[in-house]
């Protein structure tokens, strides 16, 4: 077991612009971690500096609190699973799983060939034992690489999108096999992934990185409950938080499918702002159309609907609204200083598949008054935040 | 990349094409060529009516396959062959003018006196010395300058490897007055070894040549693997052994003797530090070609100078191609 810790860690890119901008994060032992973001050069390059391939612009890297920010990787006991495989292309699947085992100085046979035979028959590699990579499809070859780290046993596991090339049906079992593997030999491992089921699926803590930051550090209740801010409520949530312009016009706010009464929390939060930004998760949109629901004091509108989704267990309405063209230039401004697409043209409402709703009728939404979020243009700040 | 079909237009104008120079052929050789020679541009004419067919067949076919192609091949083997078999029969005759493409005599010719001409020999001995010594001179440097282009963000990376092609491309020609002017000055053990002059006036041909092809090597190894080496705890000796020579050795090993073989060809260089008493192979037997009584030996001399290259295209033609910087595939 080892525990991690980031302090301040930045590393520039090419051309000067930070892909981690003072990254600071905490692994306890034994603890695993997710962290999710758009940027697959940003994820990787954070578990490479952690791994030391990459030396930090700035920071401390602390491993068991001991800093090893300037000591190589042979220092630092660490096994990595690389988003691109990164197998010995002369060397078929055994000799693979063997490698990173093997290329140590110290390695118990009989321990080493016992972890090969469990790894082998978990990742169903038995029958490709003998081939090369390149006779291997990139599923093959991606549990080839989670088998190798799996066999190497090291302290601390990062994972770099472990689990990309793999079908639906078989990435369940293998998050469990890896999950399994981690909590009983009590490993500390980061995963990073562009997956949000697989992150939440993999670690009890979450970890948003966007734009170089951690946005936010938390369970997966907390990142999809609490957001700190604008880009982690859009960027959590299939489909994401519906995020809507609201201007104030006094004692309410108005949005372009409906106007949102100022009551002492919303007053607290939007303060002097003239215009905010409102999040609705779909979940919190509720069908009235065909009689009540038990929402007091909720906000309503009734809109035609244009489209509709359908999901196993729900089915996703599609309301279309327009947008006056100077307040669609704002909300440009802020996806570009996010560089995030978080706006829509359009509110997306979570209905039950019980329900008939079609598209060209009307549906009366709505939405409970304090689940609606608040948030700052200008920062991205979640207003509302309890 | 999606292969582009040919039109069955091309491919029919391809095929009329190769049925007209088969034919003109065929009607050449039959009234106006005589003895062996008739068969051979028989052959030739048969080869190109049977691709005129074969054009003709495949014309409308789906096939990703161009007559075009196959006429230029055809062409390129004739060209090539030509002159190889015109030297094996001034190599292989007894001494006077061949009357025939097809090699009449068999007789040994230039080969049986190959290896009694001392002069030959240890022309040829300089020779692959000197290029053995100024190719394995320039491949420590090449390696690391070939490392520094292809794992670092140096800036002028792209420049440097840029100069070293343009290096490696440049004349001998224009660099052998001033090269052999400055060699012939360094006096010392310059002075009295033709070997160390030649070698050192060649690394201005081995030094670009290795840094071109170790640059190509070097980028096609799997870097990712020796990432993954390091972090497992493989220390440099370990990633070197483990990774970098298995999968990366070959490729620099087919580099170095293709840059070999390029540095023993240099006449240019060569002559410009050499005298009568000690020169290379291509400086001597320019120098015999100007005799007629000589001819047979320096075909001879000449074809067995120019195995290595056509072992090493034969043998690993993939690893030359990748080296030089494209691939047919």
């Amino acid at each position: 077991m080892s525990s991690l810790q980031l302090r301040g860690v930045t590393v520039l890119g090419p051309s000067g612009q930070p892909l981690l901008d003072a990254v600071d994060l905490d692994l306890a032992d034994g603890e695993a971690l997710a962290v999710i973001g758009p940027s697959a050069a940003a994820r990787t390059t954070l578990l490479r500096t952690i791994a030391g391939l990459q030396a930090p612009d700035d920071g401390e890297i602390l491993i068991d609190d001991v800093d090893v920010t300037g000591r190589g990787p042979r220092q630092r006991d660490v096994a990595m699973v690389f988003a691109d495989h990164a197998l010995h292309p002369r060397r078929d699947t055994l000799d693979n799983l063997t490698f990173a085992a093997t290329l140590r100085r110290r390695h118990d046979r009989a321990e080493l060939a016992e972890r090969v035979e469990q790894v082998v028959d978990e990742l169903a590699l038995r029958d490709v034992l003998d081939l090369r990579p390149a006779r291997l499809g990139a599923d093959q070859q991606q549990r080839v690489a989670i088998g190798r780290s799996l066999v190497r046993d090291a302290n601390l596991w990062l994972f770099d999108d472990p689990f990309a090339a793999q079908s639906e049906r078989v990435r369940p079992h293998l998050r469990s096999v890896v999950l399994h593997w981690q909590t009983e030999r009590e490993r500390t491992s980061l995963v990073a992934t562009s997956s949000v089921d697989e992150a939440l699926s993999l670690a009890g803590r979450v970890a948003v990185l966007h734009q170089g930051r951690i946005r936010q550090v938390g369970s997966a209740d907390e990142l999809y409950e609490d957001p700190a801010d604008m880009f982690v409520a859009g960027y959590l949530g299939s489909p994401p938080m519906n995020l809507l312009p609201a201007f104030r016009d006094g004692d309410q706010l108005v949005t372009p499918l409906a106007t949102i009464l100022v009551d002492d929390r919303v007053e607290r939060a939007i303060g002097d702002r003239p215009v905010v930004i409102a999040g609705i998760r779909p979940e919190h949109c509720h069908d009235a159309t065909r009689g009540k629901v038990a929402v007091t004091g909720g906000v309503e509108f009734t809109t035609r609907v244009d489209d509709v989704e359908w999901r196993a267990r729900s089915q996703y309405a599609f309301l279309g609204f327009d947008l006056d063209p100077a307040l669609a230039e704002v909300l440009d401004e802020v996806e570009e200083m996010f560089e995030f697409d978080l706006f829509q043209d359009f509110l997306v409402a979570e209905v039950p598949s019980g329900t008939t709703v079609r598209a060209g009728q009307s549906l009366h939404v709505v939405v409970p008054h304090e689940s609606i979020m608040l948030f700052d243009p200008d920062s991205g700040e979640n207003l509302t935040r309890g | 990349m999606t292969p582009t079909i040919p039109s069955v237009r091309s491919r029919l104008v391809a095929a009329l094409v190769a049925f007209v120079l088969g034919f003109g052929l065929a009607n050449l050789a039959i009234f106006t060529i005589t003895g062996p020679d008739r068969v051979l541009v028989l052959a030739v004419a048969g080869v190109l009516v049977l691709t005129s067919a074969w054009g003709v067949l495949v014309a409308d076919s789906p096939r990703p396959v161009s007559v075009w192609a196959v006429i230029g091949a055809e062409a390129f083997a004739i060209f090539t062959l030509v002159p190889m078999l015109w030297a094996v029969a001034l190599a292989t005759g007894d001494g006077t003018t061949p009357t025939s493409l097809w090699p009449q005599a068999w007789s040994g010719g230039g080969f049986a006196d190959l290896a009694d001409d001392g002069a030959l020999r240890s022309a040829a001995g300089l020779s692959v010395s000197a290029a053995l010594l100024a190719t394995g001179v320039a491949a420590l440097p090449a390696l690391g300058l070939a490392a520094l282009l292809v794992r670092t963000r140096w800036r002028p990376r792209h420049a440097v490897r840029t100069f070293a092609i343009a290096a490696a491309l440049l004349p001998a020609v224009a660099l052998a007055v001033g090269g052999g002017d400055l060699v012939l000055r360094l006096g010392g053990p310059f002075e009295d070894s033709a070997l160390l002059r030649v070698a050192l006036v060649q690394l201005a041909i081995a030094v670009p040549l290795t840094t071109w092809v170790f640059t190509a090597a070097l980028a096609s190894a799997p870097w990712n693997v020796v990432d993954a080496a390091r972090v497992v705890g493989a220390g440099a000796v370990r990633v070197l052994v483990r990774v970098l020579l298995p999968t990366v050795g070959p490729a620099l090993l087919v580099g170095l003797s293709l840059a070999a073989v390029v540095t023993a060809q240099d006449l240019a260089l060569a002559t410009s530090v050499t005298g009568p008493q000690a020169t290379t192979l291509p400086v001597l037997l320019l120098d015999r070609a100007r005799d007629p009584s000589s001819t047979a030996l320096v075909a001879a001399a000449g074809i067995c100078w120019a195995a290595p290259v056509a072992v090493l295209a034969l043998v690993v033609p993939r690893t030359i191609t990748r080296l030089l910087g494209g691939s047919y595939r």
